[in-house]
């Protein structure tokens, strides 16, 4: 499904990523792990085309090029980006975003838009599942909304689009433990053998409840080694130091 | 001083006209115009080297040699006014055609008693046996109006007193629909100059909801001088809509100047769309304890247009509060200014004055002006002001984007909501939608995203 071959990144004369190689095939789901600063999030901008300053390497999705398109192209070709530090946007509410983002899929897939009360029964069944209040759908977008809210409100937003390959950055980061199972739990609903998705965080926990089929951690705008989900514990074990000690070891 | 070729060509024609205006044989109204002319004359036309106009350039305006507009028969064209009023509102309606009374255009049946709407040319006109209180009524105000001139185009206004509504509402009397005053510009001529004065008595406790519109019938470059002044007594309260949407090429100099007593509320919705140069000014003086009043306005301009928004809040009293938030969107080479002043009297104790300006950029080439003013003679006072002048937040865009819209979508969909914070404020339906359609107009590059949502 996605296939990134040799990626660098270079943001002002510096490499945020130096050759990243990574397959994720139909189904699965994929943890990136590092410590700050490792690039994680820049690897999630350039899949959904936030970051464009590409040196080389490619980034071939379902047969495309996604460095050939635009955002809201990679959007409806199936791609979305669970924000780590969702936007704000007063005077949008939030049911005239979903609304409009479900509608614009839609179109581009040549279905009709869903009518207004199709869509409110839909959206209100993701809303349970995510123990979501009704007066969030009528609330600006992510104004306001306390760090759970506004990630709890981007799975939401996902959910509602069924992307084939979603990318959470830092999902995780600022939720407590019960929040987190939700989270989770709407994560999980999406699962199917034609989704994947790319976790991206600093900490084993949401792969406790989002298991992961292969396991990356990310030093230095390398992926210094990959696994199954059995590299989590260890490194919840032992930490990045132990993996870039042990790396450098191996080198050596 | 000197005075500018076009001062001392509109003097010239309000004396060549004086005789043909409305009242000109009855002696008060004509040393009112004389007086209101000959300040005129001293004082000329606003420049830039006026602090008033400090951002607004009148010289456009020279290019063109506007005639009073004459008045004729009711509707000599025609109109249709099916096509212009308010859609989906039930008001009492009074029409001006190119600055003179249409009664065959209007609908004022029915009207309670207690309550007049009347031509100011008519009761200029008709003293002899006519309504003597109203007659004076009107001649009081025209002559604080000229006396009080702030600057040339509100004496030119007096020196050139035609027509306009006098609107008198008894003590206690709530109106029961809401009033609307339409001025329309017919698209027969050019450089017409339609200049009206309206006047509006609240007695003590009345209620009532006015709605005035500009609008042009063509792409013609006419003028327009209106000035409204309100007097509310003790507990009035006036709701004031106004859109402006005259033709881009036209001038249009407008103002609202109202003074309030004891726990009188006005609050008025400024929305300017159209004309080429459009100067809105709102004077309010809050005599009385208590007193409230609320200014809000949008303001959008696209092309040449400049737009200009000048505001004065006077706390005059103990106890009065105000809120004052005025937002606008500038693209192309549009330019905006907006003037805020807040003025505390000494003894205004507890004023509670809230200012906000925040204007939108869509292009490197619009421009805003922003300058608060305060000044406060009381200790115990509360008093804020903010202004802001900035972009679309691009990584909003992006975000939208991000979810499958069009850049275009995305940054339509946030221009809208930038405009929708004044827009759902309006209470009265009927201008709520038509506010926000005529934004959306205005504002549309692609319409496709709110078909969608």
């Amino acid at each position: 499904m996605l296939s990134i071959v040799d990626l660098n990144v270079q943001i002002e004369d510096k490499n945020i990523l130096d050759g990243i190689s990574l397959e994720v095939a139909a189904g699965e789901v994929h943890a990136v792990m590092g410590p700050n600063g490792s690039g994680k999030s820049t690897l999630a901008n350039v899949i959904t085309g936030k970051v464009e300053e590409v040196a080389r390497g490619s980034v071939i999705f379902n047969g495309m090029d996604l460095l050939d398109l635009d955002p809201e192209e990679r959007a409806r070709e199936g791609i979305f980006l669970a924000f780590q530090h969702p936007i704000e946007i007063p005077g949008v509410n939030n049911i005239y975003l979903i609304k409009a983002a479900v509608n614009a899929m839609r179109k581009h897939r040549g279905e009709p838009e869903l009518d207004a009360i199709d869509f409110l029964k839909v959206v209100r069944d993701k809303m349970k599942l995510l123990e979501i209040n009704e007066s969030f759908l009528y609330r600006s977008v992510n104004e306001g909304f306390s760090g759970g809210e506004k990630k709890r409100n981007e799975i939401l937003q996902m959910m509602m689009l069924e992307p084939k390959l979603a990318v959470m950055d830092e999902t995780d980061s600022g939720l407590d433990i019960d929040a987190l199972k939700i989270v989770s739990k709407g994560v999980n609903s999406l699962a199917d053998a034609g989704r994947s998705s790319i976790i991206i965080t600093h900490f084993p926990r949401i792969l406790e409840y989002i298991v992961p089929d292969h396991v990356h951690v990310l030093v230095g705008g390398r992926i210094v080694r990959s696994g199954d989900k059995n590299l989590a514990h260890e490194l919840e074990k032992y930490g990045y130091t132990w993996v870039v000690e042990d790396t450098a070891a191996a080198v050596a | 001083m000197k005075v500018s070729p076009l001062a001392n060509y509109f003097a010239e024609q309000g004396r060549r006209l004086a005789h043909t205006l409305p009242g000109s044989s009855i002696d008060s109204v004509a040393q009112l115009r004389t007086n209101a002319l000959a300040r005129f004359a001293l004082t000329g036309l606003p420049r830039m080297t006026d602090e008033q106009w400090r951002y607004t350039n009148i010289r456009p305006l020279e290019r063109h040699q506007f005639e009073l507009s004459q008045s004729s028969s009711s509707n000599p064209n025609g109109v249709d006014i099916s096509e212009w009023r308010l859609s989906n509102a039930d008001t009492y309606r009074a029409v001006f055609l190119n600055g003179w009374f249409s009664s065959e255009l209007s609908d004022l049946v029915n009207l309670p008693d207690t309550v007049s709407i009347l031509s100011l040319a008519e009761i200029l006109e008709s003293t002899e046996n006519g309504d003597t209180h109203t007659f004076e009524f009107a001649l009081q105000e025209l002559q604080s109006m000229s006396s009080n001139a702030e600057h040339g185009f509100t004496a030119l206004g007096a020196g050139f007193t035609a027509d306009g509504a006098v609107v008198q509402l008894g003590s206690g009397v709530t109106l029961d629909k809401p009033l609307e005053i339409l001025f329309l510009s017919q698209d027969d001529a050019d450089t017409r100059f339609c200049n009206v004065n309206n006047f509006i008595h609240a007695g003590k406790g009345a209620r009532f909801q006015l709605i005035e519109r500009y609008l042009s019938l063509g792409n013609t470059n006419h003028l327009t001088n209106s000035s409204f002044m309100f007097n509310l007594e003790a507990d009035a309260q006036v709701d004031h809509y106004r859109i402006q949407n005259e033709s881009e090429s036209a001038f249009h100099i407008g103002s609202a100047k109202t003074r309030q007593k004891d726990s009188s509320r006005y609050r008025i919705f400024s929305i300017s769309l159209g004309a080429l140069l459009n100067r809105h000014e709102v004077i309010q003086s809050l005599d009385g304890e208590n007193a409230h009043c609320e200014l809000k306005g949008l303001y959008i301009g696209k092309g040449n247009q400049h737009i200009d928004n000048y505001t004065t809040i006077a706390h005059e009293s103990a106890d009065a509060t105000s809120e004052e938030f005025y937002k606008g969107v500038l693209d192309d080479r549009a330019r905006s200014v907006f003037h805020g002043r807040i003025k505390v009297a000494p003894g205004a104790q507890h004023t509670d004055a809230q200012q906000q300006n925040r204007n939108l950029l869509l292009s490197r080439n619009a421009e805003a002006d922003t300058k608060p003013q305060l000044e406060i003679y009381a200790d115990d006072v509360k008093c804020s002001h903010g202004a802001t002048i900035g972009q679309l937040d691009e990584s909003a865009v992006f975000y939208l984007r991000s979810r499958g819209l069009t850049e275009q979508q995305a940054r339509t969909m946030l221009t809208d909501a930038f405009a929708a914070e004044i827009v759902n404020d309006i209470e009265l339906e009927a201008v709520r939608t038509e506010v926000s359609n005529l934004v959306q107009q205005k504002l549309s590059s692609d319409n496709s995203i709110r078909e969608a949502a």
